[in-house]
């Protein structure tokens, strides 16, 4: 076998050979493919090739031939048991592929994560949320940024279903840039207070503190440098711990300083800034370049300026750095034409300024300041026309936004932490009809004035007009979808129920068959017995005989209305709720569903065993509540326990003596009823505890539990009932849920 | 000959009681009825030097049929009872599982009270 060494010597020479860049990214991509091949080539991992391979791909841009070398050769170890190895090699693809070609970077990006989602493991969550971090930029520097905003936010979802918080605090981050870059300010700001609540700062404190940096960043875009000012301080305190990573907030602070012209403050962080190592990436040191510009240009020194701006440049076109690179809005010309006015060169400023507007793509509100101030500069200038015409693309850039902004203004995440999430959405529903009305008026003014104003007024109204119609189609559609899921939900538990049904009305219906044959038999047995003649007749048999039958009635009457109520059950189940009170014996009823729940999870599962034990107080007597959806909130509330200790039983060892026991009680208190249903299983874990009454949670495996089961019941209890439903939980002991009904 | 019905249902016993009045009466059999797994094993140890024919339900809270099959199949050894199962029609899985721990015999629900006296050897007249 060849020596590390050797093997080394060999690559080195490969690369010194080709002197020209195109030929020397492709023998890196040779090299780093021998390396990939040397590191499997036996039964135990190479990590020191495994890793060199990772190194030389970090940073290339590829062509089309080279990344399908590059796919062939970690595809032929696709069965290599360190999957996640595997996959940190697979990442370092990506950056090299978003230099190149933004679209195939997203659906590298794209595959990769679908195929982590698929490893359950810490690690391979680290890996996703580096790809959903690193997947942002060819999102935003390209005009994808609709199609990023649905990713995201399809992908917050899945995550937030699997409780992922590592990559949700990701998603909320990105979507927070997205925002910051169609100027929907609350809403950056908003996603990424979200980011910073689902980040550990125990764990990943450089990432914590980088979003509270991020945050600052946002609030100084609104205006509030006082605020950027002291986030960043607090982002700085943390990179100084790490004693790498602070260039980022000071130059955020030098911006802030700026803003509020305090140039010897500005001045002092610029220094401090550049004390940092990380000042040496290029990508910050051009942001940091800029903001020096800008101090400078404030400061009066214009020929340092130019050459940092100059510096800036350079820069940018060596290492290929976009518009939005990671240290935020990288466009130097505008720095250029600030100071170009300074020195009395408008015109020039203006064509910098046009130059920068082609390079910003999405950034609405860098766009916006650079058409107002080549508006600024026309009307100076002399050129009312064209200051005019600069103007009216401002005003129209600006009220596209302003729409925007209105649409999402209700959304704060102060106020929202206080709600609960149950009231946030019917919030959130309610503000958008709101805003559906508050057009409509809106609309109302703008026909009146349409017949004293033309043309322009009326582009302007039909804009509305389209923004009202939108509105109110997702209005609609949002209601007629939250109507559908609850239907779903009741078919699915009607589905869940329909096998414990079958079990359920086969018993009463074999005891009406059953007795009623025996009093065929009995009557039988009477008129034989009365066509003896008078003294062979036994009267006392006869009496017996008659006693049995009308006993025998009872119990075929008996168990005839127990099966009709068992199809009126689940015919009440599967109608949409009537809504109507009516008096209800509530014992009864815990006890039907407490005996549907168990059969119908009997038949899913044989093997499934647990003892049920009731403890009903008789004195309750009946109560006034809409019997179909309490029923439906027992048959959760059962069903999730014996869930639980089936859970249980399966984890727990053959020799444990775990008995799985499901417990329903109900007991009158002074003005309220209480029910409560307890069980042995494993108890709720504390993280999930806030979260078990929200639609679509669930921890069950996909495809066995819609999430919507406790959300509902919750919804029942509270809104329709007026009542309480409460959880106590133990882990490893088990769990009570409670429910309160006023009498 | 004594016969154990094990059964959740309560009244099983009203119906055996009548559908075999005239075999009780004559004292051809004798029934004695559990209404759950544990119960049948109280009562088994209460009569264990008796033979006994046990007939069980599967589907029963607590206990299932086939933990009680099993148990009394390892407990009881000399001589073992024999046990009859009543499964659910068409209910496969159950009586796979019921034949591989030893059940004797088997029964379909809904019973068929005349078979059953058959296979007990019960004079029908």
């Amino acid at each position: 076998m060849m020596k590390q060494k050797t093997f080394k010597l060999i690559v080195i020479c490969l690369l010194t050979i080709y002197a020209n860049t195109a030929a020397a990214q492709q023998s890196k991509v040779d090299s780093a493919i021998m390396y990939l091949n040397k590191s499997f080539a036996t039964s135990k991992l190479d990590s020191a090739s495994f890793r060199e391979a990772g190194t030389l791909l970090n940073g290339l841009s590829f062509i089309d031939s080279q990344i399908v070398q590059l796919e062939s050769a970690l595809n032929s170890f696709k069965n290599w048991e360190s999957k996640e190895e595997l996959h940190n090699v697979r990442f370092n693809i990506l950056p090299g592929l978003i230099n190149s070609n933004a679209d195939k970077a997203i659906s590298y990006g794209k595959q990769q994560i679908e195929q982590l989602e698929k490893i359950n493991t810490p690690e391979a969550s680290r890996i996703k949320s580096k790809y959903l971090n690193f997947l942002r930029f060819p999102f935003r520097n390209s005009n994808r940024l609709e199609d990023g905003f649905q990713y995201y936010t399809k992908k917050l979802n899945d995550y937030k279903i699997e409780n992922d918080s590592m990559c949700i605090a990701q998603c909320y981050f990105v979507l927070g840039g997205f925002h910051r870059i169609s100027g929907l300010l609350d809403l950056a700001i908003y996603n990424m207070k979200k980011s910073i609540s689902y980040t550990d700062s125990s764990k990943n404190l450089e990432g914590w503190a980088n979003n509270v940096g991020v945050l600052g960043y946002y609030y100084y875009l609104k205006g509030s440098p006082e605020e950027c000012i002291r986030y960043n301080r607090i982002a700085n305190v943390f990179f100084h711990k790490l004693k790498n990573g602070y260039s980022i907030p000071s130059h955020r602070i030098v911006q802030a300083m700026l803003m509020m012209n305090e140039l010897d403050s500005a001045a002092y962080f610029i220094t401090l800034g550049n004390s940092d190592s990380s000042t040496s990436v290029p990508g910050y040191k051009v942001a940091v370049l800029q903001t020096e510009a800008q101090l400078k240009i404030q400061s009066g020194s214009f020929t340092e300026a130019e050459s940092l701006l100059q510096q800036c440049w350079e820069l940018i076109r060596k290492n290929n750095i976009r518009v939005n690179a990671s240290s935020g809005t990288i466009a130097p010309d505008y720095y250029f034409a600030q100071l170009r006015i300074k020195q009395g060169r408008l015109q020039e400023a203006i064509d910098l300024l046009t130059q920068d507007i082609s390079r910003l793509l999405n950034n609405r509100v860098e766009i916006l300041r650079d058409y107002r101030l080549i508006a600024e500069l026309y009307t100076k200038m002399g050129n009312g026309n064209k200051a005019a015409e600069a103007y009216a693309i401002f005003l129209a850039k600006q009220d596209s936004l302003l729409t925007d902004q209105e649409k999402y203004r209700s959304i704060n995440f102060e106020a929202e932490q206080q709600m609960n999430e149950k009231e946030r959405s019917i919030a959130s529903l309610e503000s958008q009809s709101r805003i559906a009305s508050l057009s409509r008026n809106f609309l109302i003014g703008i026909a009146a004035l349409l017949l004293l104003v033309a043309g322009g007024i009326y582009q302007r109204f039909r804009f509305k007009k389209k923004a009202y119609l939108v509105l109110e189609k997702t209005l609609s559609e949002l209601k007629s979808t939250q109507a559908q899921l609850i239907q779903s939900e009741k078919m699915a538990s009607l589905g869940e129920l329909t096998a414990g049904i079958a079990h359920e009305i086969q018993n009463p219906l074999n005891f009406v068959n059953n007795f009623s044959e025996v009093n065929t038999e009995l009557i039988k047995e009477i008129q034989d017995e009365r066509r003896k003649t008078k003294d062979n007749r036994d009267e006392e048999l006869e009496k017996d005989l008659l006693k049995d039958i009308s006993l025998n009635q009872e119990k075929i009457n008996h168990h005839g209305k127990r099966a009709s109520d068992i199809v009126k059950g689940m015919l009440q189940h599967s109608r949409s709720s009537s809504g109507v009170k009516e008096l209800t014996n509530i014992n009864a009823l815990a006890d039907e569903y407490l005996r549907l729940a168990y059969h119908g999870l009997r038949a899913k599962d044989k093997s499934f065993n647990a003892t049920m034990k009731t403890d009903f107080n008789e004195s309750i007597g009946n109560i006034n509540i809409i019997p179909q959806d309490i029923g439906r909130v027992i048959l959760n509330l059962i069903t999730n326990a014996f869930y639980a200790v089936n859970e249980r039983l399966r984890q727990s060892q053959p020799d444990s003596h775990y008995e799985p026991t499901v417990t329903v009680s109900t007991k009158k208190l002074s003005d309220k009823v209480e029910i409560r249903v307890k069980d042995n299983g494993n108890g709720i874990p504390k993280k999930v505890l806030d979260k078990i009454f929200l639609p679509f949670f669930t921890t069950k495996p996909t495809g066995q539990g819609t999430g919507l089961g406790l959300s509902m019941s919750y919804e029942i209890v509270t809104k329709a009932h007026h009542g309480e439903i409460k959880v106590e939980t133990k882990e490893g002991e088990g769990t009570e849920f409670i429910v309160l009904l006023p009498i | 000959m004594k016969i154990l019905i094990v059964d959740d249902e309560q009244d099983i016993k009203t119906l055996f009681e009548q559908r075999f009045r005239k075999e009780i009466k004559s004292g051809e059999v004798e029934f004695v009825f559990a209404f759950s797994g544990e119960d049948a094993l109280v009562k088994l140890n209460k009569w264990e030097h008796e033979a006994m024919l046990i007939l069980s339900d599967i589907n029963m809270p607590g206990m299932s049929g086939l933990q009680l099959l099993e148990e009394v199949k390892k407990k009881y050894s000399k001589p073992p009872p024999v046990v009859m199962m009543i499964t659910a029609y068409g209910d496969a899985e159950n009586l796979r599982i019921a034949n591989e721990l030893g059940a004797d015999d088997f029964l379909t629900k809904p019973l068929d009270f005349n078979k059953l006296k058959e296979k007990l050897n019960l004079n029908n007249g």
